[in-house]
């Protein structure tokens, strides 16, 4: 039994839940959390330069690791910044840990003019799955592990965990045995579910002539989704994925039907859609419940799988809840196979989408290419963000041909420039793993500093950056703001159209500067460079 | 009936004749029609940014120094949150900015089901408003718009938020139907003329006749109320010292014989030795904040008996249990209280000249020893030489003065000119980094013809960086100047005085500035020495362009009155500290000069201890 402070005690809990990594900016407050940091080597920080990317880049970091990462941010000014990044995290079901301290706990709430207090628990009570105030030393690990239990259980969200600076402060018996009482919250459980309603929508589905599977990003991303994915081909039946599941089916398998927001922001993709007879929901998200209810499918039958009942929907007929692994698997067995001989319908949804992607995004014709042209290059260690309008719709469709470990697709409209910050705590969580961001110049000025830190840090990264000259909205030459900030860059001036994207790769932060032009946006590929690398600082 | 203007159009419609004309945001489609018909009314500017955060900041610095009301308007979901620190600052500094942003159909879902998107926004603002609501038919926006406007300016004033349903922009309703009150020009804020109760002014008066050692604690509420040159005459009239709070920074000139130096902490001894002798303190619109010490002791002497004087009456003994608590706007309650004193027949005569003398005299010496210590050798610029460089431009072109960042503002405001009430603008209340380059472009748009410098820490410039686009893309003159002592350096100070030098986290170095300047097209420079900065200002102001000027100062330089801060903010929890440590950092700290971090530990202790010798002298 060691005399320790609450920091450290704290600092122990998240190893304990296997973080390794925190995203944070300092505060007063926070010193004896940052002291214990400092005097351990099995945890790192990374400090960016504003506290709204803290929980962006913890979600990257466990989206490209399985390993959970937390955000850590100060007192009042850090968490009003850092909401903006949670609220991402709630709208996109991610389950993301983020602490803050507070001034002492005889003057947390209600605030009495501290310097930089508010009512912060009030702010992040909408917005998170679950939030707390830690009045006493001893309930640090609890509070701690029902966080990770809160963010994990059922439907992934943010947590928020407040805890006053005393208690951060305060020293205290703390020893392994009461380290080893903190168990492991498991990540990915198993719910086999009920074997009748499992036959039940086997049979509603073995029935329709144009099923459907929607994979939403409730699916998690955790390492089984792979297992979803081959239990989805096994069952034949077409599927389409939403924007944050995108990465989840990849153009190589035979039943992937295309992005949903390609077909929901398209009128003929809609009018295709609305033909449908019979839909699986798989990990439901917003995107899904906009979906069924743009084409009307509450009607129709709706075999819904989750693991947390409290996400199942008023309209849905066939309720299973089970994992998706274990449900599919049980499904496979009643061989729904059957089902799929309607090829015409399989094709008549893939067939579409290249007249869907035109539709949607003619001005990005440049950039599409761009990224096909990337999808020839990647491989297996391939990690691909993508965001901005248009781009992250289409990423899905254009990537259709690659081969990549994993795709996320950012929703711009929720949150302006998710992609920087996330593709940074990709980048940081598994350096082994090439990430690649592709965004337009307003998804990546909103967060454009933190490339100077990450820079900083020696973090690998590359950028490709769909270009545009239009003063009235930005006057700021990209290239050079990248250069600025410590990036490598190389100019693809369209109207010349060369490059050579097999080039396109440094140590540090390296970015691919595309002037879309749309009717002359075409970068060659696999010839010489004709602009490449300046320096690196 | 005929349907002819759409919600879009009522909304703008209302807004703009409610004399709302600067409009700060970040466009997407979703906003597009609002944003078209905002443009179409008379007089009203749209102004857009790269984040929401940086727009709402933009909206806040424009009201602080226009006094004119503005209004943030954003998207929904993470792009409304993103407002909140905008929010939250307006809220924590009483300013009345209008946030408006949209948001789901749907009836909020306080349940938090799986339905996400139908989370309660309006609830999260809900905490860091004075009033907030969510528009719900077209026919009824007019009268909830006007309503939050209200809000916004009655007498507590602070900030509103409006939720606008994404359906309302599109329908279209008759242009009967809707009530739009007649066009007026740009909503001034304007301070409610609260009169105090007579029988409180009187016994106010009765306890100030009879002070021995009487001290007016001037907050933020000086400058809202308008009252600065009411307050002068005040105190020159009685001839009673006057401490300021951060927050009233700016309402009496640094320099005038009765004023004790820089607000609250900044003065140092002199403000430590004047709220312990102390027997009345007169408090006008202060907060009390942690800031000023709570006004409690420690920090202040438990035996003083406090007027407070604020219009908000939940303000009145928050921390501070007043003699005589006063509700009333505080230039209304000066005039009372003057002609309270006159019926009274009563003159100071000289009864505190003494009093007056002895923290004069403290201040002459204080002064004295900053300006021996910005003077002092070192390797790198010291951070006071970098203030005073600032000071010296600023007293000679007297410009718009944004500050942000920690030690950064702690220096400024102990090696502070003279500035006016409209001069200095910094987040008093939420002391958030990061909203500097914000500000200065609401300021230059408030005031055009006037020269705007950003004062910015090396940590606080870079939040907002993108915006220096912003700047380029308005043409604003702005220049930057960037203490650049490569550290998170508040901090870092404490990790140096309380955690045996082990610095985690509060390094920044190798960043450079100027180059990142340079990308954005900027004209940048860096200076190492003081003597260069004035030079390097006229070149910049030769160009009449934005510039910006890194200034490398020494990063082991820490503001003493940081340590006042930290021994309130932190009381009570800095026992918990290793002792064995905290004695390991005293002695590596003596590689810093031993002489000055003593002199830094002690000083505060002295003067809670009351044997401040100097003060017993005199």
């Amino acid at each position: 039994m060691n005399l320790i402070t609450g920091g450290e005690v704290l600092v122990d809990c998240l190893r304990a839940q296997g973080v390794r990594h925190v995203f944070s900016i300092i505060g007063g407050q926070m010193g004896t959390i940052y002291d214990t940091i400092g005097r351990r080597d099995d945890i790192d920080l990374f400090i960016p330069r504003c506290e709204t990317v803290t929980p962006l880049m913890a979600a990257g970091y466990m989206a490209a690791t399985g390993v959970p990462a937390a955000s850590l941010t100060t007192v009042g000014a850090g968490v009003v910044y850092e909401a903006a990044g949670l609220m991402h995290a709630w709208l996109n079901y991610l389950p993301v840990i983020s602490l803050a301290p507070q001034v002492q706990s005889w003057k947390t709430k209600p605030h009495q003019e501290s310097l930089q207090a508010c009512n912060q628990d009030e702010i992040y009570a909408p917005l998170t799955k679950w939030n707390t105030i830690v009045y006493h030393w001893k309930r640090i690990p609890a509070m701690i592990n029902r966080g990770f239990r809160e963010a994990y259980t059922g439907v992934p969200g943010p947590v928020h965990i407040d805890i006053p600076v005393d208690i951060l402060f305060k020293r205290g018996l703390w020893g392994q045995s009461d380290l080893e009482k903190v168990p492991l919250v498991k990540r990915e459980p198993t719910i086999t579910g009920v074997a009748a309603k499992i036959e039940d929508a086997a049979a509603a589905l073995k029935k329709a002539g144009r099923p459907l599977v929607i994979v939403g990003q409730g699916i998690g991303r955790e390492g089984r989704y792979r297992g979803v994915r081959q239990l989805l081909n096994k069952l034949g039946l077409p599927v389409i994925t939403t924007r944050f599941s995108s990465g989840i089916m990849r153009g190589s398998d035979q039943v992937f039907a295309g992005a949903s927001s390609l077909f929901a922001e398209t009128d003929k993709g809609m009018t295709l859609l609305k033909h449908a007879d019979a839909i699986v929901v798989i990990g439901i998200d917003p995107e899904t419940i906009s979906l069924i209810e743009k084409c009307g499918w509450t009607s129709k039958p709706i075999v819904q799988i989750e693991t947390d009942p409290s996400a199942f929907l008023t309209y849905a007929h066939h309720l299973v809840h089970a994992d998706p692994v274990s449900a599919l698997s049980a499904m496979a067995v009643h061989g729904i196979k059957g089902v799929a001989e309607s090829k015409r319908w399989m094709d008549s949804l893939q067939n579409i989408i290249p007249e869907l992607v035109n539709e949607l995004s003619p001005a990005n014709a440049g950039i599409n290419k761009t990224i096909a042209a990337l999808g020839k290059t990647t491989g297996p260690d391939d990690i691909i963000i993508a965001d901005g309008a248009g781009i992250s719709p289409a990423a899905a469709y254009i990537l259709k041909d690659a081969e990549y470990r994993d795709l996320f697709c950012m929703d711009e409209r929720d949150m302006a420039g998710v992609g920087v910050p996330f593709a940074i705590g990709a980048a940081i969580g598994n350096p082994k793993a090439r990430i690649t961001l592709i965004c337009d110049k307003e998804s990546l000025f909103a967060h454009v500093r933190e490339l100077s830190p990450a820079a900083q840090a020696g973090v690998t990264l590359r950028i490709i950056v769909a270009d545009h000259e239009d003063a009235h909205v930005n006057c700021a030459d990209t290239a050079s703001v990248l250069e600025g900030l410590g990036c490598c860059v190389s100019r693809h001036d369209l109207s010349d159209s060369q490059g050579d994207i097999s080039e396109f790769r440094a140590k540090a932060i390296s970015a691919l500067v595309v002037r879309a032009v749309p009717e002359k946006a075409v970068v060659r590929l696999n010839q010489p460079a004709a602009v490449l690398v300046s320096s690196m600082r | 009936m005929q349907k002819d203007v759409s919600g879009a159009q009522v909304l703008a419609r209302c807004l703009s004749s409610q004399g709302i004309k600067f409009f700060f945001t970040v466009p997407t489609p979703r906003l597009k029609p609002i944003i078209k018909a905002l443009e179409t009314e008379k007089d009203v500017r749209v102004i857009t940014a790269h984040n929401e955060t940086a727009a709402a900041l933009m909206a806040e610095g424009y009201i602080r120094r226009s006094r004119l009301q503005a209004a943030v308007l954003t998207d929904s979901n993470g792009r409304a949150i993103s407002q909140i620190c905008g929010v939250t600052n307006a809220w924590a500094d009483k300013i009345p900015l209008v946030a408006l942003s949209l948001c789901a159909d749907d009836e909020p879902d306080c349940n938090k089901s799986v339905e996400r998107w139908r989370f309660d926004q309006s609830a999260a603002f809900q905490a860091v408003t004075r009033w907030n609501t969510r528009l719900t038919t077209l026919e009824k926006a007019p009268a909830q718009i006007i309503k939050a406007l209200q809000e916004s300016c009655n007498h507590k004033m602070g900030p509103v938020h409006i939720d606008i349903p994404f359906k309302l922009l599109n329908q279209y309703v008759s242009a009967n139907s809707v009530m739009i009150l007649p066009e007026k020009r740009q909503r001034p804020v304007e301070p409610v003329r609260l009169r105090a109760e007579s029988s409180s002014i009187a016994q106010a008066a009765k306890l100030l006749m009879n002070a021995k050692k009487p001290l007016i604690f001037c907050g933020g509420g000086v400058k809202a109320s308008e009252a600065c040159a009411d307050l002068i005459d005040f105190l020159e009239t009685y001839k009673i010292p006057i401490a300021t709070s951060m927050a009233g920074m700016g309402s009496v000139p640094l320099s005038h014989p009765l004023c004790l130096g820089g607000p609250s902490y900044t003065s140092g001894e002199v403000f430590h030795v004047a709220i312990q002798d102390a027997d009345v303190v007169l408090a006008l619109g202060a907060a009390f904040s942690g800031l000023d010490g709570f006004g409690l002791p420690p920090v202040w002497s438990g035996s003083i008996k406090f007027i407070h004087v604020d219009i908000d009456p939940l303000q009145i003994g928050l921390n501070v249990q007043p003699a005589v608590s006063i509700q009333g706007d505080v230039k209304t309650v000066l005039g009372q209280m003057t002609g309270e004193l006159m019926k009274n027949n009563f003159h100071s005569d000289g009864r505190w000249n003494s009093w007056a003398k002895m923290l004069t005299n403290l201040k002459s010496g204080r002064l004295a020893r900053l300006n021996k210590d910005a003077a002092s050798e070192g390797k790198l610029m010291h951070q006071g030489k970098f203030a005073q460089a600032i000071g010296n431009i600023v007293t000679k072109d007297d410009p718009i003065m944004v500050m942000d960042g920690g030690n950064t503002v702690l220096y400024m405001a102990m090696y502070a000119p003279d500035i006016g009430p409209r001069q200095a603008f910094y987040p008093y209340g939420m002391a958030a980094l990061g909203g500097g380059i914000s500000y200065a472009i609401g300021t230059a748009l408030a005031a055009p013809d006037t020269q705007v410098f950003l004062i910015t820490g090396d940590g606080s410039f870079m939040y907002n960086v993108q915006e220096l686009e912003t700047i380029s893309r308005y043409q604003l003159p702005i220049i930057i100047f960037i203490n650049n002592d490569s550290a998170w350096n508040m901090i870092r100070s404490m990790q140096n005085s309380f955690f045996a030098q082990n610095f985690v986290g509060t390094d920044l170095d190798g960043v450079e500035y100027v180059p990142i300047a340079r990308g954005f097209g900027w004209r940048a420079e860096r200076v190492t020495v003081a003597e260069d900065i004035i030079p390097a200002y006229e070149r910049a102001r030769k160009e009449g362009a934005p510039a910006i000027i890194e200034c490398i100062t020494d990063k082991n330089n820490t503001p003493d009155s940081l340590l006042s801060f930290a021994l309130v903010e932190f009381q009570g929890v800095l026992k918990y500290l290793n002792p064995l440590r905290f004695l390991h950092s005293v002695l590596l700290m003596s590689k810093m000069g031993l002489w000055r971090n003593i002199y830094q530990m002690t000083y505060i202790i002295k003067a809670l201890l009351r044997i401040n010798l100097r003060a017993r002298r005199l």
